[in-house]
Protein backbone atom coordinates (compact mmCIF):
# COMPACT_ATOMS: atom_id res chain seq x y z
CA UNK A 1 0.00 0.00 0.00
CA UNK A 2 1.69 3.44 -0.62
CA UNK A 3 1.79 6.02 1.73
CA UNK A 4 -0.88 8.04 0.35
CA UNK A 5 -3.46 5.49 1.22
CA UNK A 6 -1.87 4.49 4.44
CA UNK A 7 -2.49 8.03 5.44
CA UNK A 8 -5.85 7.74 4.77
CA UNK A 9 -6.45 4.38 5.95
CA UNK A 10 -4.97 5.73 9.20
CA UNK A 11 -6.66 8.76 9.76
CA UNK A 12 -10.22 6.85 8.65
CA UNK A 13 -9.57 4.37 11.87
CA UNK A 14 -8.55 7.32 14.41
CA UNK A 15 -11.93 8.96 13.43
CA UNK A 16 -13.91 5.26 13.89
CA UNK A 17 -11.98 5.14 17.06
CA UNK A 18 -13.63 8.59 18.13
CA UNK A 19 -16.71 7.64 16.27
CA UNK A 20 -18.92 9.58 18.93
CA UNK A 21 -17.33 12.76 17.59
CA UNK A 22 -19.20 12.39 14.07
CA UNK A 23 -22.19 11.31 16.44
CA UNK A 24 -21.78 15.01 17.72
CA UNK A 25 -21.42 17.15 14.61
CA UNK A 26 -24.44 15.36 12.98
CA UNK A 27 -26.55 16.34 15.36
CA UNK A 28 -25.32 19.80 15.40
CA UNK A 29 -26.53 19.66 11.87
CA UNK A 30 -29.93 18.35 12.67
CA UNK A 31 -30.07 21.42 15.26
CA UNK A 32 -29.44 23.62 12.60
CA UNK A 33 -31.94 23.10 10.86
CA UNK A 34 -34.48 22.83 13.22
CA UNK A 35 -33.78 25.63 14.73
CA UNK A 36 -34.49 27.70 11.54
CA UNK A 37 -38.08 26.89 11.44
CA UNK A 38 -38.44 27.82 15.03
CA UNK A 39 -37.42 30.83 14.57
CA UNK A 40 -39.16 31.75 11.38
CA UNK A 41 -42.22 30.01 12.21
CA UNK A 42 -44.31 27.12 10.74
CA UNK A 43 -46.00 28.97 7.76
CA UNK A 44 -45.53 26.89 5.04
CA UNK A 45 -45.37 30.30 2.30
CA UNK A 46 -42.31 31.46 3.88
CA UNK A 47 -40.81 28.59 5.06
CA UNK A 48 -40.86 26.91 1.52
CA UNK A 49 -38.37 28.87 -0.36
CA UNK A 50 -35.48 28.86 2.56
CA UNK A 51 -35.30 25.18 3.07
CA UNK A 52 -32.31 24.85 0.84
CA UNK A 53 -30.68 27.63 1.89
CA UNK A 54 -31.00 26.04 5.32
CA UNK A 55 -29.48 23.05 4.67
CA UNK A 56 -26.57 24.28 2.87
CA UNK A 57 -25.74 27.00 6.09
CA UNK A 58 -26.32 24.00 8.49
CA UNK A 59 -23.73 21.63 6.27
CA UNK A 60 -21.13 24.75 6.05
CA UNK A 61 -21.57 25.24 9.41
CA UNK A 62 -20.95 21.83 10.80
CA UNK A 63 -18.11 20.58 7.93
CA UNK A 64 -16.17 23.64 9.01
CA UNK A 65 -16.58 22.93 12.47
CA UNK A 66 -15.44 20.15 12.36
CA UNK A 67 -11.90 21.25 11.60
CA UNK A 68 -10.26 22.73 14.26
CA UNK A 69 -8.44 20.19 15.80
CA UNK A 70 -7.22 18.46 12.19
CA UNK A 71 -3.50 18.94 12.02
CA UNK A 72 -3.37 19.33 16.14
CA UNK A 73 -2.60 15.95 17.16
CA UNK A 74 -0.63 14.90 14.32
CA UNK A 75 1.51 18.32 15.18
CA UNK A 76 1.80 17.15 19.18
CA UNK A 77 2.49 13.53 18.59
CA UNK A 78 5.23 14.35 16.17
CA UNK A 79 3.42 12.43 13.55
CA UNK A 80 3.77 15.53 11.03
CA UNK A 81 7.99 15.78 11.57
CA UNK A 82 7.31 11.68 10.60
CA UNK A 83 5.86 12.53 7.59
CA UNK A 84 7.74 15.83 6.67
CA UNK A 85 10.66 13.04 6.30
CA UNK A 86 8.91 10.44 4.60
CA UNK A 87 8.43 9.88 0.85
CA UNK A 88 4.74 11.19 1.28
CA UNK A 89 5.27 14.93 1.00
CA UNK A 90 3.17 17.38 3.05
CA UNK A 91 0.76 18.27 -0.06
CA UNK A 92 -0.30 14.66 -0.54
CA UNK A 93 -0.45 14.09 3.45
CA UNK A 94 -2.72 17.44 3.42
CA UNK A 95 -5.16 16.18 0.35
CA UNK A 96 -4.83 12.64 2.23
CA UNK A 97 -6.44 14.49 5.78
CA UNK A 98 -8.93 16.50 2.97
CA UNK A 99 -10.01 12.75 2.10
CA UNK A 100 -10.61 10.70 5.49
CA UNK A 101 -12.04 14.55 6.57
CA UNK A 102 -14.23 14.35 3.92
CA UNK A 103 -15.39 10.61 4.46
CA UNK A 104 -15.96 10.69 8.15
CA UNK A 105 -17.86 14.09 8.35
CA UNK A 106 -19.19 14.97 5.06
CA UNK A 107 -20.27 11.85 3.69
CA UNK A 108 -22.40 10.88 7.02
CA UNK A 109 -24.04 14.46 7.01
CA UNK A 110 -25.32 13.95 3.01
CA UNK A 111 -26.32 10.56 3.83
CA UNK A 112 -28.39 12.56 6.62
CA UNK A 113 -30.15 15.46 4.13
CA UNK A 114 -32.61 13.38 2.41
CA UNK A 115 -34.18 12.76 6.00
CA UNK A 116 -33.93 16.43 6.55
CA UNK A 117 -35.02 17.70 3.05
CA UNK A 118 -38.32 15.66 3.92
CA UNK A 119 -38.58 17.23 6.88
CA UNK A 120 -38.77 20.80 4.83
CA UNK A 121 -40.97 19.61 2.56
CA UNK A 122 -38.78 19.48 -0.13
CA UNK A 123 -40.26 18.12 -3.40
CA UNK A 124 -38.77 14.90 -3.61
CA UNK A 125 -38.13 16.03 -7.45
CA UNK A 126 -35.23 18.11 -6.30
CA UNK A 127 -33.44 15.60 -3.97
CA UNK A 128 -31.01 14.65 -6.20
CA UNK A 129 -30.38 18.02 -7.69
CA UNK A 130 -29.39 19.07 -3.88
CA UNK A 131 -27.59 16.10 -3.56
CA UNK A 132 -25.36 16.69 -6.02
CA UNK A 133 -24.88 20.50 -5.56
CA UNK A 134 -24.34 19.25 -1.96
CA UNK A 135 -21.31 16.50 -2.75
CA UNK A 136 -19.73 19.06 -4.96
CA UNK A 137 -19.80 22.28 -2.82
CA UNK A 138 -18.78 19.70 0.47
CA UNK A 139 -15.94 18.74 -1.16
CA UNK A 140 -14.89 21.71 -1.81
CA UNK A 141 -15.55 23.15 1.53
CA UNK A 142 -13.64 20.12 3.18
CA UNK A 143 -10.49 21.35 0.74
CA UNK A 144 -11.03 24.98 2.01
CA UNK A 145 -11.37 23.76 5.94
CA UNK A 146 -7.90 21.84 5.20
CA UNK A 147 -6.55 25.73 4.25
CA UNK A 148 -7.73 27.32 7.35
CA UNK A 149 -7.07 24.80 9.71
CA UNK A 150 -3.30 24.37 8.37
CA UNK A 151 -2.85 28.23 8.45
CA UNK A 152 -4.09 28.35 11.95
CA UNK A 153 -2.45 25.58 13.94
CA UNK A 154 -0.49 26.86 16.80
CA UNK A 155 -3.07 29.96 16.98
CA UNK A 156 -4.28 31.04 19.79
CA UNK A 157 -8.24 30.84 19.84
CA UNK A 158 -8.12 28.58 16.81
CA UNK A 159 -11.69 27.91 15.82
CA UNK A 160 -12.57 31.65 15.76
CA UNK A 161 -9.93 32.40 13.51
CA UNK A 162 -10.33 29.69 11.28
CA UNK A 163 -13.92 31.41 10.83
CA UNK A 164 -12.75 34.21 10.18
CA UNK A 165 -10.15 33.16 7.52
CA UNK A 166 -12.51 30.47 6.33
CA UNK A 167 -15.96 31.85 5.51
CA UNK A 168 -15.23 34.88 3.28
CA UNK A 169 -13.55 32.15 1.25
CA UNK A 170 -16.69 29.81 1.37
CA UNK A 171 -18.89 32.34 -0.60
CA UNK A 172 -18.62 31.18 -4.19
CA UNK A 173 -19.18 27.97 -2.90
CA UNK A 174 -22.30 29.15 -0.73
CA UNK A 175 -23.77 31.10 -4.04
CA UNK A 176 -23.00 29.14 -6.52
CA UNK A 177 -24.22 25.59 -4.48
CA UNK A 178 -27.64 27.49 -3.15
CA UNK A 179 -28.85 28.84 -6.82
CA UNK A 180 -27.02 24.83 -8.25
CA UNK A 181 -29.21 23.16 -5.85
CA UNK A 182 -32.57 25.24 -6.64
CA UNK A 183 -32.31 25.02 -10.50
CA UNK A 184 -34.90 24.14 -12.19
CA UNK A 185 -32.57 23.06 -15.14
CA UNK A 186 -31.99 19.77 -13.59
CA UNK A 187 -29.04 17.75 -11.88
CA UNK A 188 -26.52 19.14 -14.34
CA UNK A 189 -27.16 22.96 -14.50
CA UNK A 190 -24.31 26.44 -14.99
CA UNK A 191 -24.11 26.71 -11.45
CA UNK A 192 -23.57 23.23 -10.42
CA UNK A 193 -20.88 23.55 -13.11
CA UNK A 194 -19.46 26.81 -11.67
CA UNK A 195 -19.40 24.73 -8.35
CA UNK A 196 -17.01 22.13 -9.93
CA UNK A 197 -14.88 25.17 -11.35
CA UNK A 198 -14.49 26.51 -7.54
CA UNK A 199 -13.79 22.46 -6.59
CA UNK A 200 -11.15 22.45 -9.13
CA UNK A 201 -9.43 25.10 -8.36
CA UNK A 202 -9.17 24.51 -4.88
CA UNK A 203 -8.23 21.29 -5.19
CA UNK A 204 -5.39 22.64 -6.83
CA UNK A 205 -4.43 25.01 -4.73
CA UNK A 206 -5.19 23.97 -1.07
CA UNK A 207 -2.86 20.63 -1.01
CA UNK A 208 -0.53 23.27 -1.60
CA UNK A 209 -1.20 25.95 0.69
CA UNK A 210 -1.67 23.66 3.47
CA UNK A 211 1.51 21.85 2.60
CA UNK A 212 3.33 25.72 2.98
CA UNK A 213 1.51 26.34 5.87
CA UNK A 214 2.16 23.37 8.06
CA UNK A 215 6.08 24.06 6.54
CA UNK A 216 6.44 26.46 9.55
CA UNK A 217 5.22 24.42 12.12
CA UNK A 218 7.57 21.71 11.25
CA UNK A 219 10.11 24.35 11.35
CA UNK A 220 9.27 25.98 14.80
CA UNK A 221 8.49 22.33 16.68
CA UNK A 222 12.15 21.34 15.13
CA UNK A 223 13.89 24.08 16.65
CA UNK B 1 17.92 47.93 -7.08
CA UNK B 2 16.11 44.89 -5.18
CA UNK B 3 19.52 43.28 -3.65
CA UNK B 4 20.16 47.23 -2.49
CA UNK B 5 17.16 47.75 -0.87
CA UNK B 6 16.69 44.39 0.48
CA UNK B 7 18.76 45.71 3.18
CA UNK B 8 17.05 46.72 6.19
CA UNK B 9 18.47 50.03 7.05
CA UNK B 10 19.14 50.99 3.65
CA UNK B 11 15.67 50.40 2.76
CA UNK B 12 14.57 52.66 5.68
CA UNK B 13 17.30 55.06 4.78
CA UNK B 14 15.94 55.37 1.06
CA UNK B 15 12.06 55.29 2.44
CA UNK B 16 13.17 58.51 4.59
CA UNK B 17 14.22 60.49 2.05
CA UNK B 18 11.39 59.70 0.51
CA UNK B 19 8.73 61.07 3.50
CA UNK B 20 9.06 64.70 3.47
CA UNK B 21 8.46 65.45 -0.59
CA UNK B 22 5.67 62.61 -0.03
CA UNK B 23 4.18 64.82 3.55
CA UNK B 24 4.46 68.29 1.03
CA UNK B 25 2.90 66.44 -2.12
CA UNK B 26 0.00 64.61 0.42
CA UNK B 27 -0.72 67.81 2.17
CA UNK B 28 -0.73 70.08 -0.87
CA UNK B 29 -2.92 68.25 -2.89
CA UNK B 30 -5.25 67.33 -0.04
CA UNK B 31 -5.77 70.96 0.96
CA UNK B 32 -6.63 72.05 -2.57
CA UNK B 33 -8.55 69.06 -3.45
CA UNK B 34 -10.76 69.20 -0.35
CA UNK B 35 -11.21 73.04 -1.08
CA UNK B 36 -12.01 72.31 -5.18
CA UNK B 37 -14.30 69.39 -3.74
CA UNK B 38 -16.16 70.85 -0.95
CA UNK B 39 -16.70 74.29 -1.76
CA UNK B 40 -15.60 74.96 -5.65
CA UNK B 41 -17.23 71.86 -7.92
CA UNK B 42 -20.94 72.22 -8.32
CA UNK B 43 -23.38 70.06 -6.88
CA UNK B 44 -24.27 67.45 -9.56
CA UNK B 45 -27.73 67.99 -11.18
CA UNK B 46 -29.15 64.64 -9.69
CA UNK B 47 -27.62 64.13 -6.73
CA UNK B 48 -27.34 67.61 -5.06
CA UNK B 49 -24.25 67.99 -2.59
CA UNK B 50 -24.05 63.97 -1.52
CA UNK B 51 -22.19 64.02 -4.80
CA UNK B 52 -19.28 64.92 -2.79
CA UNK B 53 -19.04 62.11 -0.64
CA UNK B 54 -17.05 60.72 -3.76
CA UNK B 55 -14.07 62.72 -3.28
CA UNK B 56 -13.46 60.73 0.20
CA UNK B 57 -15.55 57.37 -1.07
CA UNK B 58 -13.42 56.77 -4.27
CA UNK B 59 -9.45 57.33 -2.95
CA UNK B 60 -10.47 54.91 -0.15
CA UNK B 61 -11.74 52.43 -2.15
CA UNK B 62 -8.79 52.73 -4.61
CA UNK B 63 -6.57 52.52 -1.56
CA UNK B 64 -8.12 49.53 -0.10
CA UNK B 65 -7.67 47.56 -3.07
CA UNK B 66 -4.18 48.88 -4.03
CA UNK B 67 -3.28 47.89 -0.13
CA UNK B 68 -4.29 44.19 -0.97
CA UNK B 69 -2.22 43.92 -3.75
CA UNK B 70 0.68 45.49 -1.72
CA UNK B 71 -0.11 42.91 0.89
CA UNK B 72 -0.42 40.24 -1.90
CA UNK B 73 2.88 41.20 -3.19
CA UNK B 74 4.68 41.61 0.04
CA UNK B 75 3.06 37.61 0.56
CA UNK B 76 4.66 36.50 -2.64
CA UNK B 77 8.15 38.07 -1.58
CA UNK B 78 7.58 37.12 1.87
CA UNK B 79 7.32 33.20 0.51
CA UNK B 80 9.59 33.05 -2.27
CA UNK B 81 12.20 34.96 -0.05
CA UNK B 82 11.92 34.32 2.93
CA UNK B 83 12.62 38.32 3.05
CA UNK B 84 11.87 40.24 6.76
CA UNK B 85 11.21 43.77 5.11
CA UNK B 86 8.02 42.23 2.79
CA UNK B 87 6.44 40.58 6.24
CA UNK B 88 7.12 44.02 8.08
CA UNK B 89 6.12 46.02 4.57
CA UNK B 90 2.47 43.63 5.20
CA UNK B 91 2.14 44.59 8.84
CA UNK B 92 2.35 48.13 7.97
CA UNK B 93 0.05 48.06 4.93
CA UNK B 94 -2.75 45.65 6.52
CA UNK B 95 -4.28 47.76 9.49
CA UNK B 96 -4.06 51.07 7.10
CA UNK B 97 -6.00 48.73 3.97
CA UNK B 98 -8.33 47.60 6.30
CA UNK B 99 -9.38 51.30 7.59
CA UNK B 100 -9.57 52.26 4.20
CA UNK B 101 -11.79 49.21 2.84
CA UNK B 102 -13.77 50.43 6.50
CA UNK B 103 -14.25 54.18 4.83
CA UNK B 104 -15.08 52.89 1.64
CA UNK B 105 -18.22 51.07 3.21
CA UNK B 106 -19.12 53.54 5.30
CA UNK B 107 -19.15 56.41 3.16
CA UNK B 108 -20.94 54.07 0.37
CA UNK B 109 -23.85 53.46 2.87
CA UNK B 110 -23.86 57.32 3.86
CA UNK B 111 -24.10 58.07 -0.26
CA UNK B 112 -26.92 54.83 -0.47
CA UNK B 113 -28.96 55.98 2.19
CA UNK B 114 -30.22 59.25 0.84
CA UNK B 115 -29.71 57.95 -3.11
CA UNK B 116 -30.65 54.76 -3.26
CA UNK B 117 -33.03 54.74 -0.03
CA UNK B 118 -30.72 52.19 1.76
CA UNK B 119 -27.99 51.74 4.02
CA UNK B 120 -26.84 49.03 1.86
CA UNK B 121 -28.02 46.52 -1.01
CA UNK B 122 -26.86 43.25 -1.67
CA UNK B 123 -25.27 43.93 -4.99
CA UNK B 124 -21.92 42.14 -6.05
CA UNK B 125 -19.62 45.23 -5.72
CA UNK B 126 -20.97 46.29 -2.29
CA UNK B 127 -20.60 42.00 -1.25
CA UNK B 128 -16.95 41.88 -2.52
CA UNK B 129 -15.75 44.76 -0.95
CA UNK B 130 -17.29 43.47 2.36
CA UNK B 131 -15.04 40.52 1.75
CA UNK B 132 -12.11 42.19 0.98
CA UNK B 133 -12.62 44.17 4.26
CA UNK B 134 -12.83 40.45 6.20
CA UNK B 135 -9.94 39.35 4.31
CA UNK B 136 -7.64 42.41 5.87
CA UNK B 137 -9.80 41.63 8.90
CA UNK B 138 -8.56 37.69 8.46
CA UNK B 139 -4.79 38.78 7.63
CA UNK B 140 -4.87 41.14 10.93
CA UNK B 141 -5.85 38.42 13.21
CA UNK B 142 -3.59 35.37 11.53
CA UNK B 143 -0.58 37.62 11.08
CA UNK B 144 -1.03 38.71 15.08
CA UNK B 145 -2.56 35.44 16.59
CA UNK B 146 0.62 33.42 17.75
CA UNK B 147 2.20 33.88 20.43
CA UNK B 148 5.56 34.22 18.64
CA UNK B 149 4.59 37.09 16.31
CA UNK B 150 6.96 35.76 13.39
CA UNK B 151 5.29 32.44 13.68
CA UNK B 152 2.35 34.21 12.16
CA UNK B 153 4.25 35.93 9.14
CA UNK B 154 4.13 32.47 6.75
CA UNK B 155 0.37 31.65 7.15
CA UNK B 156 -0.03 35.17 6.98
CA UNK B 157 1.28 35.35 3.61
CA UNK B 158 -0.26 32.32 2.32
CA UNK B 159 -3.86 34.38 3.06
CA UNK B 160 -2.99 37.27 1.46
CA UNK B 161 -1.82 35.23 -1.55
CA UNK B 162 -5.11 33.35 -1.64
CA UNK B 163 -7.35 36.33 -0.84
CA UNK B 164 -5.92 38.02 -4.42
CA UNK B 165 -8.58 36.04 -6.31
CA UNK B 166 -10.98 38.52 -4.70
CA UNK B 167 -9.11 41.62 -6.02
CA UNK B 168 -10.24 41.30 -9.72
CA UNK B 169 -13.79 40.41 -8.42
CA UNK B 170 -13.58 43.54 -6.69
CA UNK B 171 -12.92 45.48 -9.50
CA UNK B 172 -14.28 43.98 -12.34
CA UNK B 173 -17.77 43.34 -10.58
CA UNK B 174 -19.47 46.51 -12.07
CA UNK B 175 -18.66 45.05 -15.51
CA UNK B 176 -19.53 41.19 -14.94
CA UNK B 177 -22.71 41.41 -13.25
CA UNK B 178 -25.55 43.82 -13.98
CA UNK B 179 -25.30 45.70 -10.72
CA UNK B 180 -26.85 49.02 -8.74
CA UNK B 181 -23.51 50.21 -7.74
CA UNK B 182 -22.43 52.67 -10.64
CA UNK B 183 -19.39 51.04 -13.41
CA UNK B 184 -15.77 52.93 -13.73
CA UNK B 185 -15.88 56.50 -14.58
CA UNK B 186 -12.05 57.21 -14.66
CA UNK B 187 -10.23 54.59 -16.08
CA UNK B 188 -12.11 53.11 -18.91
CA UNK B 189 -12.06 52.85 -23.03
CA UNK B 190 -12.72 56.68 -24.13
CA UNK B 191 -11.41 58.24 -21.22
CA UNK B 192 -13.48 60.00 -18.06
CA UNK B 193 -16.98 60.03 -17.84
CA UNK B 194 -16.68 63.18 -15.53
CA UNK B 195 -17.20 66.57 -16.13
CA UNK B 196 -13.34 68.50 -15.56
CA UNK B 197 -14.88 70.51 -12.43
CA UNK B 198 -15.10 67.33 -10.69
CA UNK B 199 -11.98 65.50 -12.19
CA UNK B 200 -10.02 67.86 -10.90
CA UNK B 201 -10.37 67.53 -7.51
CA UNK B 202 -11.29 63.88 -7.66
CA UNK B 203 -7.55 63.53 -9.02
CA UNK B 204 -6.17 65.42 -6.61
CA UNK B 205 -7.74 63.75 -3.50
CA UNK B 206 -6.66 60.49 -5.18
CA UNK B 207 -2.67 61.74 -5.13
CA UNK B 208 -3.16 63.06 -2.10
CA UNK B 209 -4.69 60.09 -0.50
CA UNK B 210 -1.91 57.62 -2.09
CA UNK B 211 0.72 59.62 -0.63
CA UNK B 212 -1.00 59.86 2.70
CA UNK B 213 -0.91 55.84 2.50
CA UNK B 214 3.04 55.84 1.45
CA UNK B 215 3.48 57.93 4.01
CA UNK B 216 1.52 55.93 6.90
CA UNK B 217 3.16 52.93 5.99
CA UNK B 218 6.63 53.98 5.78
CA UNK B 219 5.86 55.36 9.49
CA UNK B 220 4.78 52.09 10.20
CA UNK B 221 7.25 50.18 8.86
CA UNK B 222 9.88 52.04 10.78
CA UNK B 223 8.00 51.56 13.77
CA UNK B 224 7.94 47.89 13.28
CA UNK B 225 11.26 47.74 12.53
CA UNK B 226 12.70 49.83 15.77
CA UNK B 227 9.83 47.29 18.12
CA UNK B 228 11.86 44.28 16.63
CA UNK B 229 15.24 45.26 16.78
CA UNK B 230 14.46 46.42 20.56
CA UNK B 231 13.54 42.83 20.78
CA UNK B 232 16.63 41.58 19.33
CA UNK B 233 18.53 43.97 21.22
CA UNK B 234 16.69 42.88 24.73
CA UNK B 235 17.46 38.93 24.17
CA UNK B 236 21.10 39.64 23.83
CA UNK B 237 22.27 40.01 28.21
CA UNK B 238 25.24 42.24 26.88
CA UNK B 239 23.95 44.26 24.08
CA UNK B 240 25.35 47.23 22.65
CA UNK B 241 24.10 50.17 23.41
CA UNK B 242 20.57 50.81 22.01
CA UNK B 243 20.95 52.12 18.77
CA UNK B 244 17.23 52.52 16.95
CA UNK B 245 17.21 51.92 13.44
CA UNK B 246 15.78 55.00 11.23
Amino acid sequence: MTPFFAQIERDLMIAWQNRQDFGVMLIFFVIIIVLFPLAIGSNTAILDPLTVPFIWIAALLSILAGFERLFAQDVRDGWLDQVSLSQLGLGWYALAKAISHWLSTALPLLIMTPLMAVMLNIPSSQFSTLLVALLVGSMGLTLLGVIGAALAEGARRGAALMALLILPLAVPILIFGTLASQSEMGIINPHLMLLCAVFVVLLAIAPLVAASALETGEIESGL
Amino acid sequence: MFDYLANPSRFMRTANRLLLPLVVVSSICAAIGLYLGLFVSPADYQQGDTVRIIYIHVPAAWLALFGYVGLGLCGLFYIVWRHPIADIAARAIAPVGTVFAFLTLVTGALWGKPMWGAWWVWDARLTSMLILFFFYLGFLALSNGFDQAERGSRPAALLALVGMINVPIVKFSVDWWNTLHQPASLIRRGGPAIDSSMLMPLVLMLIAAHTYFAIIVILRMRALLAERRAAALMLRPNSKPFRVLT
